[in-house]
């Protein structure tokens, strides 16, 4: 898969996008009015139909010549892993920002994420990390004003 | 003489303070990602109330030079554009930094964004009344042609694939048409979610697309090592790169003049054009995007040219011609100071003061960007395995930051993931991000052009004519380059 | 059993003990966050920042700024009602807090909340370009009638109280306009309007004082009920006899259950800041109206807000029955 026709794999998921966009511009609630300028559908449908030809064509660019495969190595599985780990990382940081606030889930993201990937003294990750938080709470709440939100414990 | 009266009191230890102070405090914002000059300046905005209107005004001036420069350093070291001018520095920036050059990439911003603003203040003062005066005849049909123009870059930024250049575009475009129309209330792509009702902003999309995305291909890539080598960096500039320097800075300052006086229209666009058009004039085009000089060149000195430009219709007319403009309004309303014409007779002093102050602002950055261009990239000689959590933080704290919104760092972590894999299969980010930001003003101008009169002045009027005809020589030329190419069979 | 129950008893009595001095005797005791429906640099973020930077003063505490824009203030009401009515989260209001239930942007409007005061209000204003035939309201009115849907007016999006307002003036006087809409609110009216590209605006004069003092734009009448303090020599549409009164009041609420005495308190900072020397110089500078109503005077004000406003919407056919 990783080797495939990165021009058919954008060809077609550009069709299939489109396909879906042309339905959903065709649901907009216009029911009763009347638009003196153009209507608002207008132009995501316009954009829609634009991105099912780009596809077409790309689609068929990539059948007739095909291009460099997507990955020119494939990663290494372990690389392949610790990116989707750490993706899910950054979504879980991102998930309990708001319950346990800032402070808090930065350091624990900076710690799991530099373990992630790779450091393997404790120490420096620990010090890294609270130089970090520290510095960046300091730039935010203390030059700049700007309220990073806060946990139930008021930091 | 009240421009020797305004040198006097600009020149003191404690205006100087304040004006170098303000900029640095504005690189540092402009920096960092997701916070941008208006969000500076307004947080500076209450200290000024206490100050006299000069010291308080020459503050924000500083603040505003330096967001709009300090954008680079993100762009040049993380690929992230730290605030949305800066978008076009990193596309050439960046691949630069990764080169080893990342001293010589600051350096060229440095110098290009002083000069460029120089020129800014210049026209600022010798012409602002001619400028105000073409500014006004810029409406809705001329606004429409306009994005055409900036659009045209697409062309340039594509890279080998013009279909996928426009499809990046259209998504782009696309994007930009979630949540409730202006014009009629009608709510597209909302799926009810009030969130989504105001629109997908484009700061977390350009944080996402270009910094979240890049650090997920980092991740992947086992082959390359961590740390980059650094080449020697000089202080100054070489020779040849100055001489580039100035070849660039009067294309690319006239464009952020004429496009920073436009209410509406600031750096952001000033930067894609002036980029554009260096692209299509120069004799080797393919190396844009690899990491040209030029391209630098023209992004930075174009959107610190439009500084100058935003501040003429505001001192002019009193209409802001950009967001960071509008808190200057704020602040010397407070002060009793109403800009328009009649300040320009009652008070002399501080016109020539705001003048003299905002030319010494420049001058700043090349104090400070210089100084900078030596240390910063050490940046890049951290490891990976700090350098990139460190990064995702600043990506999540700044799409953050901007609205105060959860919405919007989720909004920055699909874009991520989106980017990183459109950007393998070929799509380049730079193509979805001016769609973005272009498509609004395409569409919502078009639209009041027909409301008000119909279609016809998007092809009447003078001013329009005349951006068609800039259009099609940045679109024909590239295209007729490759055409001739291929005929003589170099595919 | 017995410990457990103890040591839950305890528990709960040390939470009250904890909550007391959240309780409004001690008011404030940390910083108050203030929300900001609307961009920052824009009309009301500026206005808010100024009162604001004057409140902190006579509450004790930092006021803490932080703009959540999104649907004209729809995004921040809701976030407003939601929150704790400790006090310690404000918000401010502009006119959208009548219009939004009744178009269904969202459910609820200002019984979900306690009015804290009502600071400014701006009228609406119908501008022209200094050389326009139209000298008077009148002659603009009759011109209109004569040609029905073709004098261009640039106002803000439906729905929006700038259009509302010519709107009104529309049913009143049985005329139409060609309304055009322009994007990013009200403040790109009046440079349409100098810079020739429509015959006339929807503004209030906040927006329009700088091309006025520019001499580029003048105003046909302001749709308020006396002359606005600062713009002495424009007339109103009522006293030339056109009953159109439009305004757009910016209130700051707090969510409903904050206690009185909290409510009298952030009331008691307001005001001071409201009539505070460096506000009033910002207000009048930017030709803007400041108010002082208190919770009561602000309630009686939001119900007829309300009625009118709803009554208009239906009238122009933007009214969507409440979810």
């Amino acid at each position: 898969m990783l080797t495939k026709n990165p021009s058919t794999i954008l060809g077609s998921g550009l069709i299939l996008f489109s396909g879906g966009v042309l339905y959903l511009v065709s649901q907009f609630s216009t029911a009763a009015e009347e638009f003196r300028a153009l209507s608002p559908k207008f132009f995501p449908d316009l954009l829609g139909w634009a991105l099912l030809f780009l596809g077409g064509v790309i689609f068929v660019q990539g059948m007739r010549r095909p291009p460099a495969p997507v990955f020119r190595e494939r990663p290494e599985r372990g690389a392949v892993v610790r990116a989707i780990l750490f993706i899910l990382l950054v979504g879980l940081y991102l998930r309990f920002l708001p319950v346990i606030g800032f402070f808090s889930v930065t350091a624990l993201f900076m710690l799991l994420s530099q373990a992630l990937l790779g450091e393997k003294s404790i120490v420096m990750n620990l010090l890294r990390t609270g130089v970090f938080v520290f510095l960046v709470n300091y730039l935010s709440s203390g030059l700049l004003h700007v309220p990073l939100p806060l946990g139930p414990w008021g930091f | 003489m009240t421009l020797l009266a305004a040198f006097q009191t600009v020149f003191t230890f404690k205006m100087i303070a304040l004006i170098f102070g303000g900029s640095a405090l504005g690189i540092i914002v402009g920096a960092l990602p997701g916070l941008s000059a208006t969000m500076g300046m307004a947080l500076m905005l209450p200290i000024t109330f206490y100050m006299p209107p000069s010291e308080g005004i020459l503050m924000l001036l500083g603040l505003y030079t330096g967001a709009v420069f300090g954008g680079a350093y993100s762009a040049i070291l993380l690929n992230i554009p730290g605030a949305p001018p800066s978008v076009m520095t990193s596309l050439d920036g960046y691949p630069m930094a990764q080169r080893g050059e990342a001293g010589r990439a600051i350096s060229l911003a440095t110098v290009g964004s002083t000069l460029g603003g120089i020129a800014g203040v210049i026209a600022l003062i010798i012409i602002a009344p001619i400028l105000a005066r073409f500014a006004l005849r810029f409406g809705p049909a001329e606004y429409t042609v306009l994005a055409v123009f900036g659009l045209s870059a697409i062309v340039a930024v594509s890279g080998k694939s013009l279909a996928r250049g426009f499809a990046g575009a259209a998504l782009g475009v696309l994007l930009s048409t979630v949540g409730m129309d202006n014009f009629t209330n009608v709510s597209r792509f909302t799926f009810g979610s009030i969130e989504l009702m105001s629109g997908i902003n484009f700061i977390p999309v350009v944080i996402g697309l270009f910094g979240l995305a890049e650090v997920i291909a980092q991740i992947l890539e086992t082959s390359k090592e961590g740390v980059i080598t650094r080449t020697i960096n000089r202080l100054f500039l070489s020779a040849s790169d100055f001489g580039k320097v100035l070849k660039g800075l009067v294309p690319a300052s006239l464009i952020g003049i004429v496009i920073g006086v436009l209410p509406g229209a600031g750096g952001t666009i000033a930067s894609i054009i002036s980029y554009n058009h260096a692209m299509q004039s120069s004799k080797d085009p393919e190396k844009f995007g690899t990491g040209a000089p030029e391209g630098i060149i023209a992004a930075e000195t174009a959107n610190n040219a439009s500084v100058g430009g935003a501040m003429v219709p505001l001192l002019t007319l009193g209409v802001p011609g950009s967001s960071p403009a509008a808190i200057l309004l704020g602040a010397l309303l407070i002060h009793n100071l109403r800009p328009g014409p009649m300040l320009f007779t009652t008070q002399p002093v501080l016109i020539n003061t705001i003048f003299v102050g905002l030319l010494a602002a420049q001058f700043s950055l090349l104090l400070w960007g210089l100084a900078t261009a030596r240390i910063a990239p050490w940046i890049l000689a951290v490891r990976k395995e700090m350098m990139l959590p460190t990064i995702a933080v600043l990506c999540v704290i700044g799409s953050f930051a901007l609205k105060n919104s959860f919405f919007d760092v989720g909004i920055m972590l699909v874009s991520g993931v989106a980017g990183f894999f459109l950007n393998k299969l070929g799509v380049k980010p730079g193509t979805v991000i001016l769609g973005l930001i272009l498509g609004p003003m395409f569409e919502n101008n078009l639209r009041s052009t027909i409301e008000i009169s119909g279609a016809a002045p998007i092809f009447t009027s003078p001013i329009c004519i005349v951006l068609w005809v800039l259009t099609a020589a940045m679109v024909l030329y590239p295209i007729c380059k490759m055409f001739r190419l291929r005929k003589c069979g170099t595919e | 059993m017995k410990l457990k129950k103890a040591v839950a008893a305890a528990a709960v009595c040390l939470a009250v003990l904890f909550a007391v001095p959240a309780l409004a005797a001690d008011f404030p005791a940390r910083p108050v966050t203030y929300i900001i429906g609307w961009a920052t640099g824009g009309g009301s973020d500026l206005v808010s920042r100024v009162l604001c930077a004057e409140a902190e003063k006579h509450l004790g505490q930092p006021i803490v700024i932080v703009n959540k824009p999104g649907g004209s203030g729809a995004k921040a009401y809701v976030e407003i009602s939601q929150a704790k009515p400790d006090g310690y989260t404000i918000g401010n209001t502009t006119g959208t807090i009548s219009t939004h239930k009744f178009m269904g942007v969202i459910p609820i409007g200002h019984e979900a909340f306690e009015v804290v005061i009502t600071f400014n209000s701006d009228p609406g204003g119908l501008w022209v370009k200094k050389d326009a035939p139209w000298k008077t309201l009148k002659e603009f009115v009759e011109d209109a009638r004569k040609r029905p849907g073709e004098i261009t007016v640039a106002a803000s999006n439906p729905g929006s109280i700038t259009r509302l307002g010519l709107q009104l003036l529309e049913l009143k006087e049985n005329v139409k306009f060609k309304i055009a809409s322009q994007s990013g609110g009200e403040s790109a009216g009046p440079s349409l309007v100098a810079g020739g590209h429509v015959d006339a605006c929807q503004a209030a004069p906040v927006t329009a004082k700088s091309l006025y003092d520019a001499g580029e734009i003048r105003p046909l009448g302001i749709m308020s009920e006396t002359r606005v303090e600062a713009f002495p020599d424009a007339p109103t549409c009522m006293e030339q006899g056109y009953d159109v009164v439009m305004h757009n009041a910016r209130q700051i609420l707090a969510p409903k259950g904050t206690p009185k005495e909290v409510v009298d308190k952030l009331y008691a900072a307001f005001k001071a800041a409201a009539e505070s020397e460096t506000f009033k110089k910002f207000m009048n500078e930017s030709g803007s109206m400041i108010l002082t109503w208190d919770q009561k005077q602000s309630a009686e004000f939001l119900e007829k807000q309300d009625a009118q406003f709803k009554e208009l919407l239906q009238q122009v056919g933007l009214y969507k029955e409440a979810k």
